[in-house]
């Protein structure tokens, strides 16, 4: 006896319980694939973070408003300046526009905890990025107001084998891989990237090398916030567009964080699929409402079994 | 040829604190170009801290450092680099996720460097043959943090060779916890640097037989003062000397 697509059924299984099995592999595949896009997409944001905190060792507590500002500029210039045709130009601008607003940040705001004697004060690390977030998102509602946008849609809904794929998640999805693919090739190809490389591996070294920290502290905080930018870009007509939007982003790349390894590249990129994955199957066989609580369980298992996270290794102290 | 009679470097009551603690106290001391001296003195007499203060790693508390009479104490590590002073430390400060040839790399991304886009092929060239030079070419693939201790050493060391131009080189306990082989080839190393390049170099060691083979003047620190100066055999003579070795 022949099922659909050829399978064979023994006799004694009724078919329609086959059928029901084949729709629910459909749909688990459906739904492993919808966690394996966003996860990417939220260890875009997370690679961000940790690349920052691996170069100049503090976290930057105002990323979910570079997120925010990638959006806005996807959004305006989508709308007003390109047009829907042109949406993927929107990207590279936007990413350009938070480099530079990021170095910006870090020559003037962030630059003054290293310089002089050369002992971080983490303290101020957080103060100013803290201050950076409130600052950011009221800055927001003031020029814009509280309210929500969309970007129009980058494209129509697609197919990835037999299973339909919104076509802004896949879009995203693509836009990522090649964004992440470019960071890579830059980290482990240039003469920068080795700089940066290095910078992350001994701050000290590098400076007795001859490398100005404080130049590569400045591209690796614009590198950093121009990836968040991509990831608010990528989503925006996904998440919208709102003066708040970062803050979710935010969280899920920092549990990413904590799952994957603080200082680890690969961690947060295999810690955003499990995250994605986790969320998007918890919501199809449990319940949609607990989304966000799936990936705190997960965040909790880890610190358990592992604290330093799954690719993170233990600090040298003395 | 070089000319061995100007200062290349001074320090002019140099004066280091952390708080309560001086950890160099009004500290004078000149060295002549193409010299080895070696820096000798008891466990925190404030030997690494006067190599941090020349090196910028730490900004002075007061008093002046100059390089060929021009001050220097104000700059930053990298720009002191650029200008031809490169150290070492006790513990290697190698790129461990990085490859030799890699680490031997990364002077070349100093500013002091020039067009190294151009010079791409020249500069692993040089990497390589320094690699060769302290028997680490074989390894010139791995990981920084496959090697041993002592390799690290040597890896650090010949990264300091890449910078161009190297005027003085602080070495901070180059031979503490190396095999005698290793040991060997740094000494061998420093020697050739010193005679065919003219390298000015000031090494902080415990090694006495080490300082005695390579150096022609040592310091004797104390409590963050210069003790005593002259040939190891004089200054070990000094009953003050002899008294902060032994803790009277």
């Amino acid at each position: 006896m022949e099922g659909a697509g050829g399978i064979s059924i023994p006799p004694q299984i009724p078919t329609q319980q086959v059928y029901l099995s084949i729709m629910d592999s459909t749909l688990f595949t459906q739904y492993l694939i919808a966690g394996i896009v966003i996860g990417i997409i939220y260890a875009l944001m997370a690679i961000g973070i940790t690349f920052i905190y691996s170069i100049m060792k503090m976290i930057n507590w105002s990323m979910g408003e570079y997120y925010m500002m990638g959006s806005y500029l996807q959004y305006f210039l989508v709308v007003y300046v390109l047009g829907a045709r042109l949406w993927f130009l929107g990207i590279p601008l936007s990413m350009a526009v938070v480099f530079f607003i990021g170095m910006i940040i870090q020559r003037y705001l962030l630059r003054p905890m290293y310089v002089g004697e050369m002992e971080r004060k983490d303290e101020y690390a957080t103060v100013i990025t803290i201050a950076c977030m409130v600052f950011f998102r009221n800055l927001a509602i003031f020029l814009v107001g509280p309210n929500q946008f969309a970007p129009p849609d980058y494209a129509a809904p697609t197919y990835i084998g037999p299973l339909p794929v919104s076509g802004n998640r896949f879009v995203a999805l693509i836009g990522t891989i090649v964004i992440l693919a470019l960071f890579y090739l830059i980290v482990k190809k240039t003469w920068v990237g080795r700089a940066l490389r290095g910078s992350s591996q001994n701050r000290v070294g590098i400076q007795t090398a001859g490398i100005n920290i404080l130049r590569v502290d400045q591209i690796a905080f614009g590198v950093g916030v121009s990836l968040a930018a991509a990831a608010g870009a990528l989503l925006a007509p996904i998440f919208l567009v709102w003066p708040e939007n970062g803050a979710v982003a935010t969280m899920k790349g920092f549990e990413i964080i904590v799952i994957g390894g603080l200082g680890s590249i690969p961690g947060s990129l295999v810690a955003g699929l499990l995250l994605g994955i986790v969320e998007s199957l918890g919501s199809v066989f449990i319940s949609p409402s607990f989304k966000d609580v799936y990936g705190f369980i997960l965040v909790l298992v880890i610190l358990v079994i592992r604290p330093t996270g799954l690719f993170g290794e233990r600090q040298r102290v003395a | 040829m070089l000319d061995r009679g100007s200062k290349l470097l001074e320090t002019d009551n140099l004066t280091k604190r952390f708080g309560g603690l001086t950890a160099v106290d009004s500290l004078s001391i000149s060295l002549e170009e193409g010299e080895i001296r070696g820096i000798i003195g008891p466990n925190g007499s404030g030997k690494t801290t006067l190599m941090n203060l020349i090196s910028g790693i730490y900004k002075v508390t007061s008093g002046t450092i100059y390089l060929d009479g021009k001050r220097i104490d104000h700059l930053k590590p990298n720009v002191r680099t650029a200008r031809g002073i490169i150290r070492t430390f006790q513990i290697p400060k190698v790129f461990r996720n990085m490859t030799v040839l890699e680490n031997m790399l990364v002077p070349a991304l100093s500013d002091s460097q020039g067009d190294r886009y151009k010079q791409h092929q020249e500069i692993v060239r040089e990497a390589e043959e320094l690699l060769k030079f302290v028997q680490l070419e074989h390894m010139k693939d791995q990981l920084a943090k496959t090697l041993s201790g002592g390799q690290n050493m040597l890896l650090q060391i010949a990264r300091g060779f890449m910078v161009n131009p190297l005027r003085l080189y602080l070495m901070d306990e180059p031979f503490a916890g190396v095999n005698p082989q290793i040991k060997s080839v740094i000494m061998e190393s420093i020697k050739q640097m010193n005679r065919e390049k003219g390298v000015t170099f000031i090494i902080v060691s415990h090694e006495m037989p080490s300082v005695r083979r390579l150096c022609n003047r040592v310091s004797v620190i104390h409590e963050g003062r210069c003790l005593a100066e002259g040939s190891l055999e004089e200054v070990a003579n000094i009953p003050e000397v002899i008294e902060a070795y032994i803790g009277g």
